[in-house]
């Protein structure tokens, strides 16, 4: 995760985010969940059903 | 400055008593066939080598220890306790002893670069399976490429994001194919493309369900009138051949004109008036019209009654002959202007009756209805011609209207009642209303009549075909579009989720580009610093 810190101050408010969601200490379906939960990413199908 | 030689190296390490002249000291036969002897000093560069355990490690720690590293310079196994003992010439002949306190001077303090397993640790790395793998295990020489510093991790790292990114992106197009398959056979049904969807986002979601039935008959309109263009387009003969419709010229007025005094004056038909018209109501009327110039006149005949004596007008005692001749003189003016009177009021009498005749008798051209029966394959007629006749009780009221009139044209100084005036003037308003929609409707036929003979003879009719057809297409779209409104709002959200979607799958993409852009500035920088390192070490 070094390297993603050293860019982190240059980055805009939109990727910094995004970047505050990146755990590589985690595998990438609990990095999804988190982003789900930050409400940056949704895949929820279900509710556009008929 | 140069190390000349290892002069002496007593008991340290491997080495028990090394003697430089001793070993070092060679004799040979140059070119010339001489005798030569060389010391063999150490030169600009040197390698030193041999087998395992011959003491090139230890060389290095006397190195490190000359360094000022904190490095241990042990005692020979065999000779644990005896004193140790070194002695280093340099290249300007000064030497720098070692005993068991240490060097006599710190002159190669920091001049030494060691690339040992320390440094390999520290500034090399290579690409492996296991980042814990010691380097030299993970060189794999000849296969690998060697980084610098801490790049492995760097770029295992720059893999993870791009990898991640890719799965992202992969997981958000899934998430939009399962959306569009659940419209997606909505829409083959009708030929919208999913491009077409998405460009009437904002439109779509406008579309109100109530007004679907409004826009079907609009639809079923803009095809009869298609229909009608397709086929004025084959019958152009017939076209050119249709005839306009005729509009009533005027409505119904009891107005009219008469003159009075060489006088051109408009007035209102007065029934009541007309059949009042007696005797008496004549000779009234007739002194009505000379009043204004013979007052002497009205008031003199005011005044002369069966009774009167004397003459109101000349004021003289009147007798039997002078009386009968007056009246006989006086009467000469009356039948004048009775008959004056009673013509007029026979004039208006009849103008009355041409009137209600023509109400009665109304009727709308024959030809009307032929020439828009002509027309009707070719424009679209939203109503048929307007009725014209007046209602059953209405005739009835004209029809006597008009019998009052026979009756007092035939008996002139009878007075007639029962004129139903009111009643007539209210339907002449009714029948002015519906020979003022009548032509209306006319004016509307004729004009597309009129249209269409234009455009025929102009050639129009395949544009005008073609914009019917646009048309057409456009509302059956909305009526598609309305009717499934709910679907492809939702089809929408699910376009708008994605996108959001979309955007992280950017984002990351940008911070992939900064790690590679970071990883190669870190490079340099490394490299930079490297060979700095080096660089300033041959300066010593």
């Amino acid at each position: 995760m070094i390297l993603l810190e050293l860019i982190k101050e240059n980055l805009n408010e939109e990727d910094k985010k995004v970047v505050s969601n990146i755990d590589f200490e985690k595998i990438d379906k609990e990095i999804v969940a988190d982003m789900i939960t930050a409400k940056l990413l949704n895949f929820d199908s279900t509710k556009y059903d008929d | 400055m140069t190390i000349k030689k290892f002069a002496k190296i007593n008991n340290i390490s491997s080495y028990s008593f090394f003697d430089w002249d001793t070993i070092n000291s060679i004799t040979f036969t140059d070119k010339s066939g001489n005798q030569q002897t060389r010391d063999g000093y150490l030169v600009k560069n040197n390698i030193i080598f041999a087998e395992n355990t011959n003491g090139k490690s230890k060389l290095v720690d006397i190195f490190k220890s000359l360094d000022g590293q904190d490095v241990k310079l042990e005692n020979n196994w065999d000779r644990p306790t005896d004193g140790q003992e070194a002695k280093i010439i340099l290249g300007d002949d000064s030497d720098i002893n070692f005993t068991e306190t240490g060097w006599s001077n710190q002159i190669l303090k920091s001049k030494f670069v060691i690339f040992d397993e320390y440094f390999i640790d520290n500034f090399v790395h290579s690409i492996g399976p296991d980042c814990s793998d010691t380097p030299q295990r993970r060189q794999q020489r000849g296969r690998n490429i060697i980084y610098l510093g801490n790049f492995a991790e760097y770029n295992k790292e720059i893999d993870r994001v791009n990898v991640f990114k890719n799965a992202i992106s992969e997981k958000n197009r899934l998430f939009l194919e399962t959306g569009q398959t659940k419209i997606t056979g909505l829409l083959n049904g009708n030929s919208v493309t999913i491009e077409e969807l998405i460009a009437k986002r904002n439109e779509i979601k406008k579309l109100n369900k109530d007004d679907v039935q409004n826009k079907k008959e609009q639809l079923a309109k803009q095809q009869i009138q298609l229909e009608k263009l397709e086929k004025a387009l084959k019958d152009k003969n017939k076209i050119a051949a249709l005839s306009l419709l005729s509009e009533i010229k005027s409505a119904f007025s009891l107005k009219t004109e008469i003159i009075e005094q060489e006088k051109k004056k408009e007035i209102e038909l007065n029934p009541k008036e007309l059949f009042s018209f007696t005797v008496s109501r004549g000779v009234q009327q007739t002194l009505h019209k000379i009043a204004h110039t013979k007052d002497f006149v009205k008031q003199g005949l005011s005044l002369f009654t069966d009774k009167t004596t004397d003459c109101p007008f000349c004021e003289q005692k009147i007798k039997n002959g002078d009386y009968i001749q007056i009246i006989k003189d006086y009467q000469e003016i009356f039948d004048e202007d009775f008959a004056d009177e009673e013509q007029n009021i026979r004039t208006l009498l009849s103008r009355y009756k041409d009137v209600l005749e023509k109400l009665r008798d109304l009727q709308a051209s024959s030809g009307n209805q032929n020439n828009l029966n002509q027309a009707k394959p070719f424009i679209t007629i939203d109503d048929e011609l307007p009725n014209l006749i007046i209602v059953d009780t209405d005739k009835i009221t004209v029809k006597n209207e008009i019998a009052l009139i026979l009756d007092k044209e035939k008996k002139i100084l009878d007075k007639i009642d029962g004129s139903q005036i009111v009643r007539i003037k209210i339907i002449v308003e009714k029948v002015n209303i519906l020979i003022a929609n009548y032509n209306s409707f006319i004016k509307k036929i004729n004009k597309k009549i009129e249209q269409l003979k234009k455009d025929s003879l102009e050639g129009k009719l395949n544009t005008k075909k073609t914009d019917i057809e646009n048309g057409v297409a456009k509302l059956k779209n909305e009526i598609f579009f309305t009717e499934n409104k709910n679907s492809f709002v939702k089809y929408f959200e699910v376009v708008e989720t994605n996108e959001k979607n979309e955007k992280v799958v950017k984002s990351l993409e940008r911070i992939y580009q900064a790690l590679k852009d970071k990883i190669i500035e870190e490079f340099n920088e490394f490299v930079s610093d490297y060979f700095d390192l080096i660089k300033a070490s041959l300066k010593r």
